[in-house]
């Protein structure tokens, strides 16, 4: 009864968490994208536009679902459901802070991927799903950029396993010590090129989350909306809150693997709220990177990740073995 | 009813109907797609099987998974393979059923 | 023997019951619908349904690779493949007669019929000692020790499908 009471409490927590951030992440990006070009953001709604995702969820939810003509009812109903699913429950192994994960896997890292891989799935699925040619070419490169991009952050991940030993995402973040310089990212001891594998996972969980400059899956501008585009009302709200939901998972994924999780900086109070303050900090570099860059063709994006990355990536992984074994 | 999963019936009888079902698609399809996912039924059923009894009967626990993901892989090469074939016939044929796949020649 | 509702294994086997309710439906819709689409999706829900399962097996490991492999990358092919190789949806629908549908179900009930019979009557040796406890590092150790062979080969078959594909996808660019 113990357990399933607390159980309970962490999925309650989950939600309300999630709840909140997928609603005010829209709020960040918007604020963010009219600061960096030189405007303000949405500010009528509320101190600041603060009241402006319950104004954005009130107007979605009181929107009519309409099912265009050449649909597949069935798919296009369920597309959006079956993003979302993946993505929250990725938060059962997400560790906030030292005791403060609902399940400890012991395969927590492996189960990153692997839903994230299964949201890859839905999305060509919706794309699809709406009968209409430019939301299947997008769902398609949307997807086959998925893939593409799963590789080298998948390659770059084994050598954090390598080096803790572990695929415990709190024993990994147990291995890396209190203070800056023991977190992954600066460990050159374990890998002369750490940095460098923590620059191309960011650029993978870039591409993973279809996030300009490799948001080829909805150009907005090229293919319409891409794979959401005959989606109106809550169904657009759901693959919204999926894409930040993905940005959330993303975000604790690099702070977990490369920063350091919960650990502080300075060596007193580790807890949650270092964590959150990486994993937001990393969400506002997304936020900047998005309204700074321009989109890469996607030739360019596909020859980046296969030409480049991948064997970069297993290099890397050489690299990191010959230091750990030998050196 | 609520112990059904530490028994070793269940999953035996889990992979027979999972096997059935993909040797009914596979009769009932006429396309060459739909017969392909027939066939990852029927190897679904045959892993289930393996994992069973690597569960239950087995002294070396590793060798069942390892076998699971040896045609796990296979099934992934298989797939690969069988959809450029696939995609190839299309090509030439402009159908993929196998009613009209009937040159041997050409 | 029966444990109450809410105790952990009672929870526990309601989630298994779910589960093998899921795999089944997954199967259904597989090999039932006309569309392919929505055909593969029903395989992608039944392999998530036998992940399930797996990891009621004792081996994580397997699920998660089931959906990474399975659900990530051999259901993507196919609906690409699906997209590629358009099927004539009229033509599908109009060739499904009720005796084919009849015979396949005879055939496929009686050999999973059989199976299940052979399965649940067969008399299984009970297991000498557990020789290490099939945990992920043993899986590891293993495959590089003692199955080292499964790990080449199955590497030369991945080298040889990758080949494979990319012969038969090149010929026919040529020809465009």
């Amino acid at each position: 009864m113990n357990e399933l009471i607390r159980l309970l409490a962490y999925m309650l927590c989950i939600a309300a968490f999630l709840g909140l951030n997928l609603a005010y992440l829209g709020w960040v990006e918007r604020k963010g994208a009219g600061h960096f070009q030189r405007r303000t953001g949405p500010k009528e709604v509320g101190p600041y536009g603060l009241l402006q995702p319950l104004a954005d969820g009130l107007k979605l939810m009181s929107k009519q679902l309409v099912v265009p003509a050449n649909a597949d009812k069935l798919i296009y109903m369920a597309a959006p459901v079956l993003i979302m699913v993946p993505s929250v429950t990725l938060f059962v192994a997400i560790p906030f802070g030292e005791n403060l994960v609902p399940r400890e896997f012991n395969f927590g890292l492996i189960m990153m991927f692997a839903f994230a891989s299964v949201a890859g799935l839905s999305i060509l699925i919706g794309g699809w799903g709406s009968g209409n040619k430019y939301s299947l070419i997008a769902g398609t490169r949307a997807v086959s950029q998925n893939i593409a991009y799963e590789i080298p952050m998948l390659l770059t991940a084994i050598n954090i396993v390598m080096i803790s030993g572990s695929l415990d995402l709190n024993e990994i973040i147990r291995q890396q010590g209190s203070y800056i310089w023991n977190w992954n990212v600066f460990r050159l001891d374990k890998s002369i090129l750490m940095p460098v594998s923590f620059l191309v996972f960011f650029i993978c969980s870039v591409a993973e989350t279809n996030r300009t400059p490799f948001d080829m899956g909805e150009c907005e501008g090229e293919l319409v909306a891409g794979y959401h585009t005959e989606y109106g009302g809550m169904g657009f709200g759901l693959y919204m809150m999926a894409e930040y939901a993905n940005l959330v998972i993303g975000a604790s994924l690099i702070t977990i693997l490369f920063l350091g999780g919960w650990q502080s900086p300075i060596g007193i109070l580790p807890g949650p709220h270092w964590f959150l303050l990486k994993m937001y900090f990393l969400i506002w570099v997304f936020v900047w990177i998005r309204w700074t860059f321009p989109r890469t063709t996607f030739w360019g994006l596909l020859n980046l990740s296969w030409k480049y990355l991948i064997p970069f990536a297993m290099v890397n992984l050489l690299l990191t073995a010959l230091f750990i074994k030998v050196i | 009813m609520l112990t059904l999963s530490s028994q070793l019936n269940t999953y035996l009888i889990i992979g027979a109907v999972l096997f059935g079902f993909g040797i009914f698609g596979l009769i009932r399809r006429p396309s060459l797609i739909g017969m392909l996912i027939a066939v990852e039924l029927v190897l679904s059923g045959a892993s289930i099987n393996f994992m069973a009894f690597n569960r239950f009967l087995a002294p070396d626990p590793t060798v069942g998974q390892i076998i699971t993901l040896f045609i796990m892989a296979i099934a992934a090469a298989e797939a690969a393979i069988s959809l450029s074939i696939v995609i190839a016939v299309y090509r030439n044929y402009k159908s993929i059923e196998v009613e009209d796949l009937v040159e041997l020649k050409g | 023997m029966n444990p109450s509702l809410f105790s952990p294994e009672g929870l526990a086997g309601i989630i298994f019951l779910i589960l093998i309710v899921v795999t089944m439906i997954g199967a259904i819709i597989a090999t039932c619908t006309q569309r392919l689409i929505r055909s593969v999706t029903g395989l992608a829900v039944c392999f998530v349904g036998v992940a399930g399962l797996y990891y009621f097996l004792n081996s994580p490991f397997v699920a998660m690779m089931e959906l990474l492999i399975y659900v990530g990358a051999v259901c993507v092919t196919i609906a690409f493949a699906i997209m590629l190789a358009e099927p004539d949806e009229s033509k599908l629908a109009r060739k499904i007669p009720g005796l084919s549908g009849g015979l396949a179900a005879i055939c496929g009930g009686s050999v999973s019929f059989a199976l299940a019979y052979a399965a649940v009557n067969g008399q299984w040796m009970a297991p000498a000692a557990q020789v290490n406890d099939g945990s992920l590092k043993m899986i590891g150790r293993s495959l590089l020790t003692t199955y080292s062979m499964v790990f080449e080969v199955i590497s030369i078959v991945l080298l040889v499908a990758i080949i494979g594909s990319m012969a038969l996808a090149r010929s026919g660019r040529r020809k465009n």
